[in-house]
């Protein structure tokens, strides 16, 4: 094969209907710059208000980001759980950490805790999670401000669950397949998104925005949802 | 004549035409995805390009000035959209499974594509990103030096230069002397 015929194979490359079909329902959603604009009148509004503006803090030494300060032996991230709704397998373990909620859906919690060795751990529903004692989120995350773990497939509509952590900066992750419009989750240092029935086989990327809607980073998941257990 | 049916496509698109607005989209993805093809080298990841530049495209319509300049309108979004979407993968973790490494899974291509592809990916791996661009815009799309430049936004000396040098490399494997050999189709809009 010469590369001008393999060349020449390239014209016959279009959309498939899946494709096209992603396209135009995702055309019809308001940009993200539009979306920004909105926010930021919202604020103006606000602003004018309370008729002052507050002086903003000014910026704390170290670390600036919630889960760079949970790794390093600082406070953990997420919202309160309301009394009686820790999990009944964490504090048998006789944590004492307050563990913290970064997402929940339906029933199912991302939980983060801290480990009495003073690791850092996130679970998601009791079973699946992930702890480590390194003080780097690196050693997680590597070079991407998000990490995606799973799927696992949970609700009963046998749809796969990607739940995942992320830094401060991500506030939205999309999850896009090869023929159907994308899924997407809010973030706040973490992630539940309830993927399509058949992402098994159409998952492609999940992709991390921050506030603007600016595309922070881009991870292939084709691999994580080929290896997903099937009735996991 | 080209011109002015791609023209009254815009204009319909523009008037909330959904039939029109398709038309446009499925021409995104024939100038988009051999361009991101032969850069990212999998049809998977060209498709998610492709998307996105469609996207962009229909959402900044109205700010078309000429709509029968759509197609070099949508070639430059191409161009600067797979060059990005090059060099984000360039920095991305090692953690991930590369693409290389990936299998083809249930893809849009038939298996003859992706021999073809493969083939392609390691023919043009010694080419740089903005090499393949040009290449694909000379001789899949057959486009002028002067077009090419305009959707890579440089001078047609540039480009030039690009296809030379990348020409060389080819000539380099007997096996792609052919390609050194062969004309450019000519015209392009």
């Amino acid at each position: 094969m010469t590369v001008i015929s393999a060349l020449a194979a390239l014209r016959d490359l279009e959309f498939t209907d899946g494709e096209v079909g992603a396209v135009l329902a995702r055309a019809r959603r308001p940009s993200h710059s539009a979306r920004r604009r909105a926010a930021l009148a919202l604020a103006a509004v606000a602003a004018v208000a309370a008729g002052t503006i507050a002086a903003v803090p000014a910026g704390r030494a170290g670390l600036s980001d919630a889960v760079e300060r949970f790794f390093a032996g600082g406070p953990t991230p997420g919202a309160r759980l309301q009394r009686g709704e820790e999990p009944r397998w964490l504090t048998r373990a006789g944590y004492d950490a307050e563990p913290r909620v970064l997402a929940s859906s339906g029933q199912e919690r991302l939980i983060a805790y801290r480990q009495p060795s003073g690791g850092v751990c996130f679970t998601f529903g009791g079973d699946v999670g992930i702890c480590t004692d390194s003080t780097d989120p690196r050693s997680l995350l590597g070079n991407q401000p998000v990490l995606p773990f799973g799927p696992t497939e949970r609700d009963g509509d046998g749809r796969w669950i990607l739940w995942g952590v992320a830094l401060d900066a991500v506030k939205r992750v999309e999850l896009r397949y090869s023929n159907a419009p994308p899924t997407d989750a809010r973030v706040t240092n973490g992630f539940v998104l309830r993927a399509d029935v058949d992402a098994k086989e159409t998952a492609r990327t999940l992709v991390a925005f921050d506030a603007a809607g600016r595309e922070l980073a881009r991870i292939d998941v084709r691999r994580r949802f080929e290896l997903a257990p099937v009735g996991g | 004549m080209e011109e002015t049916s791609v023209a009254v496509q815009v204009e319909a698109a523009l008037a909330g035409d959904a039939a029109a607005t398709e038309v446009l989209v499925r021409r995104v993805g024939r100038i988009t995805l051999p361009l991101a093809v032969a850069v990212l080298g999998d049809r998977d990841e060209a498709g998610d390009v492709a998307q996105d530049v469609a996207v962009e495209a229909l959402r900044s319509l109205g700010r078309l000035r000429e709509p029968a300049r759509f197609d070099p309108w949508v070639r430059t979004m191409a161009a600067r959209m797979t060059l990005r979407a090059a060099e984000s993968r360039r920095r991305r973790s090692r953690t991930e499974v590369s693409l290389e490494e990936a299998e083809p899974t249930q893809s849009a291509d038939p298996t003859d594509a992706i021999a073809a592809r493969e083939a392609l990916r390691i023919a043009l791996a010694p080419l740089s990103a903005r090499q393949r661009i040009a290449l694909v815009l000379r001789y899949v799309h057959g486009l002028s030096e002067r077009e090419i430049a305009t959707a890579l936004g440089c001078r047609a000396g540039t480009v030039g230069s690009l296809l030379s040098r990348a020409r060389d490399v080819l000539r380099q494997d007997e096996s792609l002397l052919e390609l050194a050999a062969t004309p450019a189709p000519g015209g392009g809009s």
